[in-house]
Order: C-alpha cells, then structure tokens, then sequence
C-alpha cells in the first residue's frame, strides 16, 4: 500500500516543515521568527508601537479609500499589497470604525488560528445581523458565537462538510452539471460565445445549491427562463442581498438608524429570500409527515429536520444562509477558473487528459475518481492563489498573543488578508498560472507553509460550504472541460472587490467543441 | 491637464455628495421596514424518523462496548507524558472519538470535518502502512500540523478495522505548547 508516490509526498511533507527556517531566511524580506517566537507577552513591542497609518477622529483610517485618498476599496488587494511594502509583515488600521491588526507572515497566522479554542470568534457582519434582528430570526452561523454558534456548526457540519458525507451530493451535482451543458449548447452562438453566460452560471450555482440546501430541484437551468419566476427572483434578490451588504458594511453606518434606500432594498431582498427558503422548508415538513422521503436523495434539509436540538427557525436560517452564501461565490469563482484554464492552454489539455485518463468516455464520477484528480484539483487551488474570492481571513483574539514580536492583547480584532499567496517571497513566480506547485512530490512543487495560502479559512470556523463548493466546482470544470475547447479573446482579467473579488470582465468565453 | 484633474475630482466628490443626500439620505417615503413574521412550527412530535448514520456521524457509535470478542480492536495511544494507555475499541470506531470517551487529551476542534488538524496522531510505523491512504484534503490539514512526521495521520480519519488490531499511536509532544496557559484541550 505504500507505493512510491505516497512516499515521495511524506518525505517532501517532512521536508517541507522541516526546512521551514532555511527557507524563511532565503527570503530576504522576511526575517524570521525563531528568535521572535521564543518572545513571551511581557517582553514583547508593545501593541502601540504597531506601524500604521495615522489613525483621525470619527474616520479612523478609512479616509484612505475616500475619493482623494490614496487607495480605492474596489481595488482592495492593490491597497493592500501597497500598505505591505510601505509598513511590514505587520500594521494597524481603524476601518469601519473598527481598529484591527493586518497580519501577513504564514507565522503570525498560524499563531492566529492555533489559538481558536474550541469556539473562535469572528467579527458579525452587521447588516446581516440586524436585518435578521427585525425580522425576528436567528442570527445565522456567521454573526453567531459561543455556545449558540457550536449547536448549529455541529449540526450542518455533519452533513456538508465531512468528506465521508459529501460524496452523497456527487448524483445530484453531476446531473446539474450535465444540464447546465445541454443548456450552454443550446445557446451558444456562431462563435462559441454563450450570450449573458454570467446569468447561466447563477443558474448553475442556485440549482447545485438548491439541491442539498432546499433539498429541491429548482429547474432553472432552461434556456426560456421566465424573469419573473422564482429561480429568476431568487437569483436577482441574492445579486442584490450581497451586494448591498458589502455596500452597508464599508458604508458610515446610517443605515443602522434611519432606513436609507438602500437598506429598505437590502431588506426587502432578504425578505423575498427568507419567503422562499420557507416555502421549501415547509414542503419538506409536510414531506417528513406524509411519510415520503426517497432514499438515496441529498439529504441536507431532512437530516437537519430530524435533529431534535434545533428549531424551526434555525434550520430555516441555515438553508437561507447557504443560498445566500453560494450563489455569488461559486459562480465568480467557477469563471476564475474557467479564465486561467482559457488563457494557460496547455495546463487546460494537461487537464484534458487526466480526465481521459481517469474517466474514459462515459462512466460515471465516483468518489473515487474524484479523489484521484490531482491535477484538476491543483488547478482550482492556483485560481484560488491568484484570484482569492474572500479578500481576508478575520479574528477577534481571545488571548494574549505576540505576534512580529508585538503584543497583542486578548480582544484584539485582527485581520489575515489572504495576500502572501501574491508574494514571490511564499511562491516563486506569483503572477504565473503553474498548478504543478500544488502538486505533493512533484519536482515543482512549492515548500510554503499551508498558513500562506487559506482561500477557505482555517480550524472550527472554516468555510461551512467548502466542500459542497469544491465538488460543484470540480464537476462542473469536469464536464467543461471533456465537452469544449476553452477560450478568451477580451484582455486581460482582474477582480473588483464589493465584499468579494469578483471578475471586473463579463464572462465572455468562447467554447469549441472538443 | 491639473485643470482635468481638479474637475474630475470635483464630480467625484459631487458624486459622493449626491450619494450621500439621494441613496443614503434621509428618505422619508420609505423610512419604514416592514416587519415580517414568521411563524415558528412545531414539529418535535413528528421527528420519528432517523437518517441513516454510518459509524463515522455522530461519535456516540464510540460508546457502545463491543458486542463481541470479535469485534474488539486494541488500540495503545501514548500521551504527551509518554504514559501508554490501552483501550479495548471494536470494527467501525473513529480514533478521535474513542479516544475523547477515555479522556485522552486529542482536542479535535472541528469534530472530523477535515478543518483543522488538532487530532493530529503519529502512528506507529508498523502499522502506517496497513491504513488506507489519506485524501488530499487530509494532506492539506496535515500541512499545518505542528511537529509533523512521516508517519502522522488525524486521528478522526483513522477507522478502526481488525487488521489495525495492536495499532499504537502517540500524540504530538508540541501541541502543549499552544496552550501556554497549561489548558488542557477539551473535546467539544
């Protein structure tokens, strides 16, 4: 069973940890760290000697981003890339009226993460916190904390985030992804180009999310999709919900006290959201009653339904919460992968042929296969490294901790902006598209601790749908891939950032037929 | 040119102004939100039903005693002060888990879900070869494991088989270290 690649990988894996001083201090930008580690809080900087920009009355340092400020919010990575070179491995801001720690070094994030406890705190994103406040519901698993917050991550986390359970979604996924390629066939044009493709992903996204979250088949990848149906509505207030609740967060906060118009709009979607994730919550109640629930359907809402510590109420907030959450993201990061497949054509054949290799002609995608797919996989993780859809990783510290050698005291927030992945210091070479550095024991593969590459976060507060997301996305670039020849024409992509980085093109690909 | 510049900056600015009074401003019209209500149904007497549930869900499959001789499994873990501590577990039990119901000290912060890597277990070398290979998602998690070695695995992958009968593992001597406080990790 120990065959020659499984050695290769642990030796490499051994290696890597191993030699982790050597390689820090190669880099000359980086100083470290064994020295600075050894620091106990007594002995540390203090926290008020943190460089940073200078921090005014009422604005903090969010003056930055406004109009004659240096930086744009929705150039968020550039800012912050450019704060990095200017202050260090280390900074203090005040944004939002919240003052925070930006940290860079893998270092200072693992000390980060290694010091969770069993229930980390994450700042709540406020809009969505009030605007369930005054609809009477829960909170939701992101503004939660505590004990509240662990009853309900135990509970969805059993059913979509264990790896063991995850591989019952792969039935319904494949037979989205299969029609969401009868649906781009039907509608491409001359040349190959699927007009309003960015809508037919939103299509994708809510029907594989709808699946496992309403535990429903929607039926709204059709090309005749009518815009006042309810896909098409849930689509559109989803559109609306996250982008004006990236728009309220980084807004002054007076929403919070007078309904501005975009609060009432943000509300409203949210509203039409929660009307829908009930109607479907209510079916599958009356399902449960009548007694008809087929084996061998995802089963999210079901098995959710039959835990007897949680309430109505929150089960519905966890599947609005997911369709929420997995519209936006999965969609923009599925054309962030299909861009650098488009534009790095022999990483796509390479592609190509392992899925020939791994599934000949038309046998079915097993667990199996999947898992085998390394090449795929090591794909989506380069997208993830030059594209990172969530722009930081957040805490609020719950101990003292010292981190570049600074003190940093119990109750700090501090934020990990997801941009050591962008460094040459971490990965040689970042700008390039090269999945090879993904892959273990290969000769290219890169010796960088895991804590410099977190696109889903990291320990008990880990993206809730990741794996959900990965297999969807590994399914759909599946069929993608074995069905057309992938191609951009349009320039080079970059990203917008609103909450998320979001592709600043429209998706405009051409597909060929393979 | 400076001249451009001021200008754009000017309607930026009157932009934003526009903004703040027309979007944000004080808009009487609809200066209220409906409040919607919910009704909260109760249902407690209809969840008869059980989802089917492999060995590997819950972590109460761990406290059930072995049925039979059988089904017994001996496991050694060696904890953080080299003590050797036997547990008789069975077929089917989940090394974190069986390893929570003898108060070992395997923390386990995102209860098997491939999240973290606080389970981290080094397993005896005559055994490593006998388990199935770990995914690629284990691999990543290990990657962050503190004290990492060849033959590290989490223990919440590790499925207890007949084969792995007399398996041993020990527990990372660093991950105390975390804990400067000398908190002992808890299961959750």
């Amino acid at each position: 069973m120990h065959n020659l690649r499984n050695c290769a990988c642990f030796c490499n894996r051994f290696k890597s940890n191993y030699q982790k001083r050597t390689f820090t201090t190669i880099a000359g930008a980086v100083k470290i760290k064994e020295d600075i580690k050894k620091i106990d809080f007594a002995n540390a900087k203090p926290f008020n000697e943190i460089p940073g920009p200078r921090s005014i009355p009422v604005l903090g340092t969010s003056y930055e981003y406004l109009p004659f400020g240096p930086y744009s919010l929705h150039a968020l990575q550039d800012a912050l890339l450019d704060k990095y070179r200017k202050y260090g491995n280390i900074w203090r801001e005040t944004f939002a009226s919240i003052p925070a720690v930006n940290i860079i070094l893998p270092d200072d994030i693992e000390t980060l993460f290694k010091s969770d406890g069993s229930t980390p705190i994450r700042l709540a994103i406020e809009p969505l916190k009030l605007v369930r406040e005054r609809f009477q519901m829960p909170i939701g698993l992101a503004n939660l904390q505590g004990k509240e917050w662990r009853k309900i991550r135990s509970s969805m986390q059993k059913f979509i985030l264990r790896p063991a359970e995850i591989s019952n979604f792969i039935e319904a996924q494949d037979i989205i992804a299969d029609d969401f390629i009868s649906l781009m066939k039907e509608l491409r044009t001359e040349d190959g180009e699927v007009p309003d493709f960015q809508r037919q992903i939103y299509k994708w996204a809510l029907e594989s999310v709808a699946a496992i979250a309403l535990d429903t088949r929607l039926g709204c990848i059709s090309a005749h999709l009518d815009p006042s149906s309810e896909p098409s509505v849930m689509i559109d207030a989803t559109r609306i919900f996250m982008n004006l609740m990236g728009k309220l967060t980084f807004s002054s906060g007076l929403y919070k006290y007078i309904s501005t118009p975009s609060w009432t709009q943000f509300a409203r979607a949210g509203e039409t959201l929660l009307r829908i994730t009930q109607k479907y919550t209510e079916a599958a109640i009356q399902k449960i009653k009548e007694g008809r629930f087929e084996e061998g359907q995802s089963k999210y809402l079901l098995s959710l339904l039959a835990m007897k510590d949680l309430s109505y109420k929150d089960i519905l907030i966890s599947s609005n919460e997911l369709i929420t959450g997995g519209i936006d993201t999965t969609s923009h990061t599925l054309v962030f992968n299909l861009y650098t497949l488009a534009t790095n054509h022999e990483k796509q054949e390479k592609v190509y042929e392992e899925l020939n290799r791994i599934l000949p002609d038309k046998s079915p995608i097993t667990p199996e296969a999947l898992k085998s797919m390394r090449y795929l996989k090591a794909c989506i993780k380069e997208t993830f490294r030059l594209f990172p859809l969530v722009p930081t990783n957040t805490r609020v510290t719950a101990k003292d901790l010292v981190m570049s050698g600074y003190q940093i005291p119990s109750g700090t927030m501090v934020v990990a902006p997801n941009i050591a992945s962008r460094l040459p210091e971490y990965f040689p070479s970042p700008d390039e598209f090269i999945p090879e550095r993904w892959l273990r024991g290969g000769d290219m593969h890169t010796d960088t601790s895991g804590f410099a590459h977190l696109p889903f976060g990291f320990g008990a507060r880990m993206c809730i749908g990741r794996r959900v997301a990965e297999q969807e996305l590994q399914l759909a670039l599946i069929k993608l891939v074995k069905n057309f020849r992938i191609e951009w024409h349009h320039g080079k992509m970059g990203v917008y950032f609103y909450m998320l980085h979001v592709p600043d093109k429209p998706a405009r690909f051409a597909f060929i037929d393979r | 040119m400076a001249l451009k510049t001021s200008v754009q900056q000017l309607m930026r600015v009157s932009r934003i102004v526009a903004d703040v009074f027309m979007e944000r401003g004080i808009c009487l019209k609809c200066s209220q939100i409906r409040t919607i209500k919910i009704p909260n149904i109760n249902y407690t007497s209809k969840r008869w039903f059980k989802v089917s549930a492999g060995p590997f869900r819950h972590g109460d499959y761990e406290w059930q005693d072995p049925k039979s001789e059988e089904d017994v499994v001996n496991i050694t873990y060696i904890d953080r002060s080299n003590k050797r501590i036997n547990v008789k577990g069975k077929v089917g039990d989940n090394v974190m888990y069986l390893a929570h119901r003898h108060n070992i000290e395997i923390e386990g912060a995102c209860e098997a879900s491939l999240a973290c890597s606080t389970c981290h277990v080094i397993v005896h070398d005559d055994y490593y070869d006998k388990l199935p290979e770990p995914d690629e998602s284990e691999d990543d998690m290990l990657d962050m494991a503190p004290l990492l070695t060849s033959t590290s695995r989490l223990g919440c992958q590790i499925i207890l088989t007949k084969e792995l009968d007399g398996l041993e593992v020990s527990l990372p001597k660093v991950t105390r270290n975390f804990y400067v406080d000398g908190h002992v990790p808890q299961p959750h």
